[in-house]
């Protein structure tokens, strides 16, 4: 007689597979309540959630479900009473179990009987693989998750103004999310109010490409992170110019070094700042004063001039000699010195942080990055090849490290800028690089440089194209602005034949209660105000 | 063919050869004597309930002609006494002249005793035949009398005309093993019935046991194992009827005033043990203890007013005690 556990071994595989089955659709169920769940939560606007999201956490139950299910596990007592239910065996195989290699009594003779009924069921007909209630809830669940995402995503529902205003708001979230995208890379150099920052930008980029705001509260949204970016890119940048002292302390430190070694003076450096003409020159002059001297002591001896005068001479004499000695002196100094700056590792570092300064003025004097991303991360390996070259020398790697930290600093606050510049053309912004409210964002992209200026082709005159342009052919990253006026440039439609239409638009809008009532006050006297003018 | 094996074809070979004999005396009424022979199986003492002239007393008459066993009739009346039951010491002259106490035994003093219409003793006489029905034994006299086994007695009670009756007291009652319901006949069986009374006559049932034959059908009985679930099942049942506690019901806690006792559950389970050697198994199964609960443990429970006022007999409460029970016994793979 085969033992039961053996015999139970085909029912115990077709139990877990059933299992599996049932738990699929249980962890299914369990997956797509948690989308219904963010679905509603998405409708309500208080998560974002995408469909791969919802798609994920369905799924994500599925796998669960069926996994548990497969590795549960069958005790040989339940799957007994289970086949003794399903097979009608009334109790045989339970009862055979728990007297299994038992030979008194009816031991024997049970156990032959339980063997028997067992050898002729089929696992499959036992355990047949069914569509359970479970399986019905978790396809209605997930049907109502979608249905409620897509209640809540369509823009069916919509009128033409609202639907206009969700196509110009998504178009906005798409622009964001690609200005976003290049600085997402470099998030592991950022600080917490930098990530925290980011993450305001993610979740308002999707606000925005989901259309779940409305364009004042965008605006309103718009300008705090602007702002934010702003800030944090003039902390980053005041953070480069400290670095970029240090770097020049360092310098000093560095030269002061070589003339040590060269057996000069620390301080010679600071005598070694002329120029060789005019070492020459001072040479030239000290010497003459020194001949001048000279005669001058020998005629006073021939004249018999008294030991106080001579003493006086002396003395003149001997500070010019010295003076002649230090020039010397600067001379060696400024060779060693030379000799330092003439190393091309060292006049590497000193064109990089003059390039990085200098661009880094012109960001903060322009209010645009000035530096290209493709620039920094240039700098970035050139500064790292060095810093490998010099691990040696202690001083250098001071100077190089600050020069990185520098370039860091540079590179964030240049990300902050532009994330701060793309918002304020985004949304007719004040500020960012200065644009004005007339200005109004129209797309991003890249474009291909002609050898000539491209000319903008807008609805309107002027057509203005801003950013860093590369004066080599290829493409680049471009923000194109298209502005009916120019800050300083007047229109030559007088207002007051445009105010009447934009007034009643106004007023419809506040009909319609468009307008936020903490608003209402403002846009009435705006337009009262106009009137009075 | 192993000797267990053998126990049980012979247990049913024998069960159906008295349910056979018993057959050619009684027209229907096929579960009533199987359920009288379980109880003699189980060394347990039945209560039949059903209204004069069924055949009660053909029954246990004809169970005795089949087995060979001795007979009694105890007609209960008001003023039978106890002695009148178990017997009395009477004054005899013995062959010398000398005169002794001498017990004569009573009517309980058979192997098959019938306690026609029970509740019309006084509680008195029905206290010594009950006691003499748990104990086995009889004593007067300061002497005890052993009861020859096998001892069954099949008690009856008719359900109508309670006027100036006795009825049996739960305690009482309790140590019945099973308590049957006699039906009216069904008109093929009353067709019967006519037919073999009052035409010629037909054969009479012969013996197929004897003494020992019973003994070994109680032996075997208690052979049959129960598996743990099968058991944790029937005790379910038992305590199922209790109005309060682990394991109560919501209709026990509606309609019961008391439950049933640990007696019911080892009547239930015994029962079961038989119905299952009965059914050809070596084992008991949860469908022969459903089977076995009415007659086990219809006359343990008592049932409130409220039953009584919405109908609700101790079968019905059983049923639904059962069906409850049944509810919460789920397939430990959910799959």
């Amino acid at each position: 007689m085969t033992p039961f556990h053996v015999a139970f071994k085909r029912f115990r595989t077709r139990v877990r597979l059933v299992r599996s089955w049932k738990s699929m659709a249980v962890g299914t169920s369990v997956g797509a309540s948690a989308a219904l769940i963010l679905a509603f939560l998405d409708w309500r606007n208080l998560v974002l959630v995408d469909p791969i999201h919802l798609i994920g956490v369905t799924v994500a139950g599925l796998v669960i479900g069926g996994l548990l299910g497969l590795v549960r596990r069958v005790e040989d007592e339940d799957l007994a009473r289970s086949l003794d239910r399903r097979a009608g065996l009334e109790d045989r195989l339970a009862t055979a179990l728990e007297h299994e290699g038992d030979v008194d009594g009816f031991g024997v003779p049970l156990q032959d009987d339980a063997d028997q009924r067992l050898s002729k069921l089929e696992p499959r007909r036992v355990y047949p693989v069914r569509l359970t209630r479970w399986h019905g809830g978790a396809v209605g669940l997930m049907a109502c998750a979608a249905a409620l995402f897509l209640l809540g995503n369509t823009p069916l529902l919509l009128s033409t103004e609202e639907q206009a205003e969700r196509k110009e708001l998504q178009r906005a979230g798409q622009a964001v999310e690609r200005v976003l995208r290049p600085i997402e890379k470099a998030k592991a150099a950022m600080t917490e109010a930098e990530k925290a920052t980011l993450r305001d930008l993610e979740r308002f980029s999707r606000e925005l490409e989901k259309g779940r705001v409305t364009k004042e509260a965008a605006l309103q949204k718009a300008n705090e992170l602007m702002a934010e970016a702003e800030r944090l890119a003039a902390e980053r940048f005041q953070a480069a110019e400290k670095n970029l002292l240090d770097a020049q302390t360092a310098r000093q430190k560095l030269e002061q070094d070589a003339l040590e070694r060269a057996g000069l003076p620390r301080d010679a450096g600071e005598m070694a700042k002329a120029t060789p003409e005019q070492l020459q020159t001072q040479r030239q002059e000290l010497s003459r004063q020194l001949e001048e001297l000279a005669k001058e002591m020998e005629a006073a001896k021939a004249n018999g001039s008294d030991s106080e005068s001579l003493k006086r001479l002396q003395e003149q004499v001997s500070k010019l000699q010295e003076s002649l000695q230090k020039l010397e002196l600067s001379k060696e100094a400024q060779e060693t010195l030379e000799k330092l700056r003439n190393d091309p590792r060292f006049k590497e570092l000193q064109e990089l942080a003059q390039k990085l300064q200098q661009q880094m003025q012109q960001s903060q004097e322009s209010g645009q990055p000035q530096i290209s991303p493709e620039d920094l991360e240039k700098m970035r390996e050139q500064l790292e090849q060095l810093m490998e070259q010099l691990k040696d020398d202690e001083a250098m790697q001071e100077y190089l490290q600050a020069l990185k930290e520098a370039l860091e600093n540079a590179q964030a606050g240049g990300q902050g800028q532009s994330v701060a510049t793309a918002l304020a053309a985004l949304f007719n912004l004040p500020g960012g690089n200065g644009r004005s409210q007339d200005d109004s964002f129209q797309d991003t992209g890249t474009i291909n440089k002609l050898d000539q200026e491209a000319e903008g082709k807008g609805k309107t005159a002027p057509t203005s194209i801003t950013g860093a342009r590369d004066d080599e052919r290829g493409t680049e990253s471009y923000i194109e602005i298209k502005a009916p006026t120019k800050t300083g440039s007047r229109t030559s439609v007088p207002y007051r034949n445009v105010l009447p239409n934009y007034k009643k638009r106004a007023e419809e809008a506040l009909n319609r209660r468009d307008i936020p009532k903490r608003h209402e006050k403002r846009v009435r006297e705006y337009f009262q105000d106009l009137e009075k003018r | 063919m192993m000797p267990a094996q053998d126990d049980a074809t012979w247990f049913q070979t024998t069960f159906d050869g008295i349910r056979r004999e018993i057959g050619k005396a009684i027209v229907g009424q096929d579960d009533v004597v199987e359920k009288v022979l379980v109880g003699l199986a189980a060394n347990g003492h039945v209560l039949l309930e059903g209204m004069p002239g069924l055949g009660k007393t053909l029954l246990v008459r004809t169970l005795a002609q089949t087995l060979g066993l001795t007979f009694s009739r105890i007609q209960f009346t008001p003023d039978l006494m106890p002695a009148d039951v178990t017997g009395t010491n009477v004054l005899t002259h013995e062959s010398g002249g000398a005169r002794a106490f001498e017990f004569r035994r009573g009517p309980i003093f058979a192997h098959l005793v019938l306690a026609d219409e029970i509740n019309r003793a006084t509680p008195k006489t029905q206290s010594a035949m009950l006691e003499a029905m748990q104990e086995r034994h009889v004593t007067s006299g300061g002497k005890r009398f052993e009861l020859e086994e096998p001892f069954l007695v099949m008690a009856t009670q008719n359900p109508v005309e309670q006027e100036g009756t006795y009825p049996l007291p739960e305690a009482q009652l309790d140590r019945f093993f099973f308590k049957l319901l006699v039906p009216y006949p069904s008109k093929a069986d009353l067709a019967g019935i006519v037919e073999r009374t009052t035409g010629q006559e037909g054969s009479e049932p012969t013996q197929v046991a004897d003494r020992d034959a019973v003994l070994r059908l109680r032996k075997i009985a208690r052979e049959v194992p129960i598996a743990q679930n099968v058991l944790d099942y029937g005790l379910s049942i038992v305590v199922g009827t209790h109005p309060e506690g682990e394991g109560s019901t919501s209709i026990a806690a509606r309609y019961a005033r008391y439950g049933s006792s640990p007696r019911g559950a080892q009547s239930l389970v015994t029962a079961g043990k038989i119905a299952a050697l009965l059914a050809g198994r070596f084992n008991v199964s949860k469908d022969d203890l459903r089977q076995m609960a009415r007659p086990a443990l219809r006359h343990r429970v008592l049932l409130n007013f409220e039953a009584e006022a919405d109908g609700v007999t101790a079968d019905k409460f059983l049923d639904e005690v059962v069906a409850q029970v049944d509810a919460a016994d789920r397939d430990p793979i959910r799959a």
